[in-house]
């Protein structure tokens, strides 16, 4: 990775804080031991409050490995304590995709907080929206193969022109999905749903 | 076979917390000499509070381990099939659920999974009890060998963990 790329992602990172609602952070580069019991070598963001009320936000930026890791404590010690007492979550996804995602749907964040501050993290929040009538398509379409008799089954034509809707918007491609074509169109399905598969936990 | 990692599955959280939180930043980060640190001074608060807990969760997770990660509780899940039918419903969560232990392998882990817990629990168990002894240089030499086998039991958990889905499993 060039240096370039590296203050790219932390520009990133900047810009994703202020979704946060956070602008005056604290931001510091540390070395972090097991006395401290933070992890070493990353860059840390502070907000101000933070070390008053834990139940406010840290977050860490993992520069070698071009993710970001968000950090929520509910422990009141503060950030002497063990931050994986209280889970370290990471998002193993760019850091520039997140900040669009959140620019077109300000209220994942805002769901977000919202489980943070009862103490479970919701990161299906940053998850991005996958075609889900494509993935219904394609769960009848294996269930079509393993047991025949389930095509006689009156299915709505909603579910089928919706999945088909989508099939032509993420495939560019032509296409019709219903009882008839499915089975045939598996592997086409799979390839547009690989692209959702890049966000993970760890 | 896809992962769908980008939908909620909560078998896949635990998982991740299990290797991570756990495994990772709480037992595999930590050197010979920095548990005795903490065992002669400040003392080490996610062994003492949260450890056994981990252990149930794991068991909870290797119980769960086929259904968890399983297509089929997409059709309870996705808007466009949840108002089928009942017995549609339960036909097409078969018959994916089927074709997902067909091709997902997931079932050939769960018993080095029971194997390698077991093992941990073990080695937690004697951890924790050359952890509870009084200061000594016996007591630390102790210390130091339980510890050895429990962070290689911790590692070898790690590993399979690695080797499951992170998320829903589209076969």
């Amino acid at each position: 990775m060039t240096d370039n790329f590296d203050k790219a992602q932390l520009e990133y990172f900047d810009e994703l804080l202020n979704f946060f609602g956070e602008t005056n952070l604290v931001r510091d580069i540390c070395t972090i031991n097991l006395i401290s019991q933070l992890v070493e070598n990353e860059v840390f963001f502070v907000h101000p409050r933070t070390e008053e009320n834990i139940n406010a936000w840290s977050i860490l930026a993992a520069e070698q490995y071009k993710r970001f890791v968000v950090f929520v404590s509910s422990d009141p010690q503060g950030l002497n304590t063990v931050p994986q007492v209280n889970g370290v979550y990471t998002l193993k996804a760019s850091l520039s995709s997140v900040v669009k995602l959140l620019q077109n749907q300000p209220d994942r964040l805002t769901r977000f907080k919202e489980s943070c501050e009862q103490g479970k993290p919701d990161m299906t929040c940053f998850y991005l929206s996958f075609p889900e009538h494509l993935v219904a398509a394609y769960l009848l379409g294996l269930a079509f193969n393993k047991n025949a008799s389930l095509r006689e089954k009156d299915f709505p034509d909603e579910l089928w022109n919706s999945a088909s809707r989508e099939y032509v918007e993420h495939s560019g491609e032509e296409g019709v999905l219903n009882c008839d074509t499915i089975c045939n169109q598996l592997s086409a399905i799979e390839k547009i749903l690989k692209k959702f598969e890049q966000y993970s936990t760890c | 076979m896809l992962i769908l990692s980008g939908i909620a599955c909560s078998q896949a959280i635990l998982r991740s917390q299990l290797k991570h939180t756990w495994l990772e930043n709480q037992l595999g980060n930590k050197s010979e000499d920095d548990i005795v640190f903490f065992w002669q001074g400040p003392g080490w608060p996610s062994l003492e509070r949260e450890f056994r807990g981990r252990v149930s969760e794991a068991e909870q997770l290797i119980n769960d381990l086929e259904s968890g990660f399983s297509p089929a509780q997409l059709v309870d899940q996705l808007p466009m099939l949840v108002g089928l039918a009942d017995d549609t419903k339960a036909a097409i969560k078969q018959a994916v659920h089927e074709v997902y232990l067909e091709r997902s392998g997931i079932e050939e882990l769960k018993k080095p999974l029971n194997q390698a817990l077991s093992v941990l629990k073990d080695a937690l168990a004697r951890f924790l009890s050359a952890w509870g002894q009084p200061q000594s240089p016996e007591s630390e030499q102790e210390l130091r060998q339980v510890w050895r086998a429990l962070s290689r039991c911790g590692e070898e958990f790690r590993n399979l963990l690695d080797r499951l889905p992170r998320g829903i499993v589209l076969p």
